[in-house]
């Protein structure tokens, strides 16, 4: 208890983690040049040139529009999806529940490629529609309200896990007393579960807003085709478009994304906490009533199976099928396409085979290694209300402002910086660097709530016996959280299996993984071993979230 | 000496003063209880002897060894006093058979495993846990529960034991039981002890001293029968025993004796501050030393019956006079609708 020492050391190695990368960020966006250039000076102009920038502009307007459209239709479908789910007699609710989660570990970029494949040009929907109706089909995949349809039905789970679990501590009791006084079902869901589940509503749309400006996978797949760019794709498209990584231009994109998820992630961290005050006026776990919906049940299902059609088989099935023919086209016939070579290649080039052996080494024993990291943190913060571990709370906020992309490119950048580090920049260790930075704050949470759960007293038990801080972490902390970090190191694996964005600019010879894979793999338009690879990667994601579900880990954490 | 010296313990939580100078000292087998309403800072006392709390003033020595001193910042961490404590949760580790919980303590001190066996052995006999050292702790009653969280702080031999309302969680006659065991034990095994408990029967019943704590200051200290007979305070006399109070003015005060007029109610009791005739006045009095009495005798007031209860052993009834109330008790029924109560003056502390 008293041992702060080492706590202190922690929590500074911690911050020097999350601050160093961000002061470098700060520094190359007034300089002239690159960061390690001996030609760079200071100067404030690169922000004006940014802000300019009529491309800049154009990314940001398509962002905000974006990040707008998932609040207006995700927030409102992921709410209903939940009340449908947590409150009313749908059918089939038990096996919709886990379907609900896929879309959450499922990668976009997997996604981007089944909406491609399925409706996009020549999809095999488009073709079917052609030799059904003649004609072209209705719809453009590459367009602008497309892909705000797209990103903003992936998100709906995102809404759905705030929502629903909202829902559940509402007693189904405050209900009845006002299904009793004469309320219609209508009316009681309206006027009385509806205000006490706003505030994670509220949650919810900040979050989905905030995870607009992260995007990068589906706008990049979706938008390549106009030359549509967001935020994150901009700031990609700054790694080529002038023949060399321009540094000062990209640490200035960053700073402007920074400024606009910071200040979302400290809204939603305050909501969160109010909304938590709000829901505990439902202590107890009431065994809930479902609310009758008559026939009505049967339209709701089938608005439910609609979503998920849209959302998982649709590019899912369109995937699968690429991935088992050699080419596509109106005037072909599937019989003659048929082949596995696709799944031949993924063996045959080495550079493939390499990044699903790393994917599964990162996911794994990266995920295991994040896991000890995070463990070891949250030791240091468990039960402290030392001042230290209070500024480590508000600090890794930063890294959950990171899009993906963006850690990715610091920690490059710190490698490139820091000479010991230098010849790992392109290695996996500097990958999984980047991973575990990003899911800092994810991991944290999860590892403290499980050390919250091991009773105080217990705790105590030990140290009156005669055992040291250490001893206590070994002898009852982590034996008795050790349920909770296995489910942390479950759900690592399926985020760092998933994760493609983060390693997009640390990716070099070697330390290739299925994620970035996938992005290279569409830069050079080889959709076929994409496709595969694709398969491949749900197939590893499936896999762990079978184990998951398994072990009773809970996936909406 | 005694084994355990607590002295002018003084301990914030961020502004609120919760312990303001608190000091008792508890003798080789001795038990000193720490008695006191909640929030009066006696289970904070209690974690701040065992290093669980932080006090900012004051010190604490264990077997003539200081363990804290605030002035010169001494302050060994728990697991360097050598206490032993049972919490009132029991906080038995669930995930150790009785015999890992027990033997923590010794493997902790690196003793050989033959002596952990054979000390671990002994204790679980001594506690009546001899058939259950295989089991965990879910698979256990209360009271067993009880019994492993006082093995496991016994195994290791400290020279003191604390007890953190050990008691509370068992059913009321287990409680007994283990009230009449655990005083036996702690006596048998010569440590010094200091519990906490908030229920006055138990501290009056197990321990040597009492510690009265009231708002984190000690109210008095002394034998049960001290607090009990010879209360110094308005709040000893009324913490302690089963009390009716009544507040009025004094009207006469002599020979150590002041008669309180209580809106009616005349009541003479001993004087446990110096009171003069005209002013204000609080008499506690013991209910269970009210009884029925004949018209004449002294110390009475004619009171009338409002309701009357049977409680199996006894009648208990509800008499009235103004708005005053006085529950008496007698041992069979009652047919008058008034009469005289005693309130004996040997059972009324006046302050």
């Amino acid at each position: 208890m008293r041992s702060d020492f080492w706590r202190n050391n922690v929590v500074l190695l911690t911050a020097l983690f999350i601050l160093a990368p961000v002061g470098l960020i700060l520094w190359q966006s007034f300089l002239t040049d690159a960061f390690f250039s001996a030609r760079a000076r200071t100067t404030a102009e690169t922000y004006g040139f940014v802000l300019g920038d009529p491309g800049f502009r154009d990314a940001l307007l398509n962002t905000v529009i974006l990040s707008a459209g998932m609040v207006l239709i995700a927030v409102p479908l992921g709410s209903l999806l939940a009340f449908l789910m947590v409150r009313t007699d749908m059918p089939g609710r038990k096996w919709i529940e886990p379907a609900i989660f896929l879309p959450l570990f499922m990668s976009p970029m997997v996604l981007a490629f089944g909406y491609i494949v399925s409706i996009g040009p020549s999809g095999f929907w488009s073709v079917w529609w052609q030799q059904l109706f003649g004609g072209a089909p209705f719809w453009n995949v590459y367009s602008m309200p497309m892909l705000v349809l797209v990103v903003a039905l992936t998100h709906v789970p995102h809404v759905y896990i705030y929502v629903s679990t909202a829902l559940r501590t509402v007693p189904s009791d405050l209900e009845e007393a006002a299904r009793v006084a004469g309320g219609s079902p209508l009316t009681v869901a309206m006027r009385v579960t509806l205000p006490l589940v706003w505030p994670s509503i509220a949650v919810s749309a900040v979050l989905v807003a905030f995870l607009g400006f992260e995007l990068f996978g589906l706008p990049y797949v979706l938008g390549d085709q106009d030359g549509r760019l967001v935020l994150a794709t901009y700031l990609y498209k700054f790694n080529t478009l002038l023949g060399r990584p321009a540094y000062q231009l990209m640490a200035v994109v960053v700073i402007f994304i920074m400024l606009v998820t910071l200040p979302l992630v400290m809204l939603q961290r305050r909501m969160l906490r109010s909304a938590q005050r709000y829901s505990t006026i439902g202590g107890k776990a009431a065994r809930a009533h479902p609310i009758p919906l008559g026939p009505w049940k049967w339209v709701a299902l089938a608005g439910v199976l609609i979503w998920l059609y849209a959302v998982v088989l649709l590019p899912l099935s369109g995937v699968a099928l690429r991935s088992f023919v050699t080419t596509w086209g109106p005037l072909v016939a599937i019989r003659d396409v048929l082949t596995l070579d696709n799944y031949h290649k993924l063996a045959d080039l080495p550079l493939i085979r390499r990044s699903i052996v790393n994917t599964l080494i990162l996911a794994f024993a990266g995920g295991f290694a994040s896991l000890c990291v995070y463990a070891v943190i949250g030791l240091a913060s468990h039960r402290s209300k030392a001042k230290s571990t209070k500024a480590l709370d508000f600090l890794v906020l930063l890294p959950r402002a990171m899009p993906g992309i963006v850690a990715g490119l610091v920690v490059f950048w710190i490698f490139l910086f820091v000479p010991v580090l230098k010849p790992w920049v392109a290695s996996l260790v500097a990958m999984w660097v980047a991973y575990t930075l990003v899911w800092l704050p994810f991991g944290l949470r999860l590892v403290s709530n499980s050390f919250g759960q091991v009773g105080r007293e217990l705790e105590e038990a030990a140290h009156v016996a005669g055992a040291g801080q250490a001893r206590v972490a070994r002898d009852v902390i982590l034996p008795l959280a050790r349920h909770g970090l296995l489910a942390a190191w479950l759900l690592a694996f399926l985020l760092y299996a998933r994760e493609y964005s983060t390693g997009i600019f640390l990716m070099g010879q070697g330390n290739e993984v299925m994620g970035t894979m996938l992005v290279s793999l569409w830069n050079g338009g080889n959709i076929d071993v994409a496709s595969s690879l694709a398969v491949v990667n749900t197939l590893v994601i499936a896999g762990g979230i079978a184990l998951a579900l398994r072990f009773g880990v809970r996936l909406d954490a | 000496m005694p084994e355990l010296i607590v002295e002018n313990i003084h301990l914030k939580y961020g502004a609120v003063e919760v312990l303001k100078g608190a000091s008792f000292a508890v003798e080789k087998g001795r038990i000193a209880a720490l008695l006191g309403p909640s929030g009066s800072g006696k289970t904070t006392l209690l974690r701040t002897v065992a290093g669980l709390e932080r006090a900012y003033r004051g010190k604490v020595s264990v077997s003539g060894k200081q363990v804290f001193d605030g002035e010169s910042g001494l302050d060994l961490p728990a697991e360097k006093r050598g206490l032993g404590f049972v919490f009132q949760s029991y906080a038995l580790w669930p995930n150790r058979t009785v015999f890992d919980n027990v033997a923590y303590g010794l493997r902790l001190r690196k003793a050989p495993e033959a002596e952990v066996k054979r000390k671990v052995g002994t204790v679980c006999e001594v506690l009546g846990l001899g058939h259950l050292q295989e089991r965990f702790p879910a698979q256990l009653s209360g009271g067993q529960q009880q019994r492993v969280a006082i093995a496991r702080s016994l195994a290791y031999d400290p020279a003191v034991l604390l007890l953190d309302e050990p008691l509370s969680n068992l059913d009321a006659k287990l409680r007994d039981e283990a009230r009449a065991f655990l005083k036996e034990l702690i006596t048998r095994e010569e440590r010094a002890a200091v519990i906490v408990t908030h229920d006055q029967i138990e501290a009056l019943a197990i321990a040597d001293t009492i510690v009265l704590l009231n708002g984190g200051v000690i109210a008095q200290e002394g034998s049960p029968e001290d607090l009990y007979n010879r209360p110094r305070t308005l709040f000893t006399a009324d913490f302690i025993g089963n009390n009716v109070r009544l507040a009025g003015k004094v009207v006469a005060a002599n020979d150590g004796f002041a008669t309180l007029d209580c809106d009616g109610i005349r009541v003479t009791g001993r004087m446990g501050q110096p009171k003069t005739a005209g002013e204000a006045g609080t008499a506690i009095c013991r209910m269970d030393r009210l009884a029925l009495a004949q018209p004449g005798e002294p110390d009475t007031v004619e009171m009338h019956r409002a309701t009357s209860m049977f409680l199996g052993e006894k009648w208990e009834h509800v008499y009235r006079l103004g708005d005053h109330s006085l529950r008496v008790l007698t041992e069979g029924a009652v047919a008058n609708d008034t009469s005289p109560i005693r309130i004996p003056r040997e059972s009324v502390w006046v302050f």
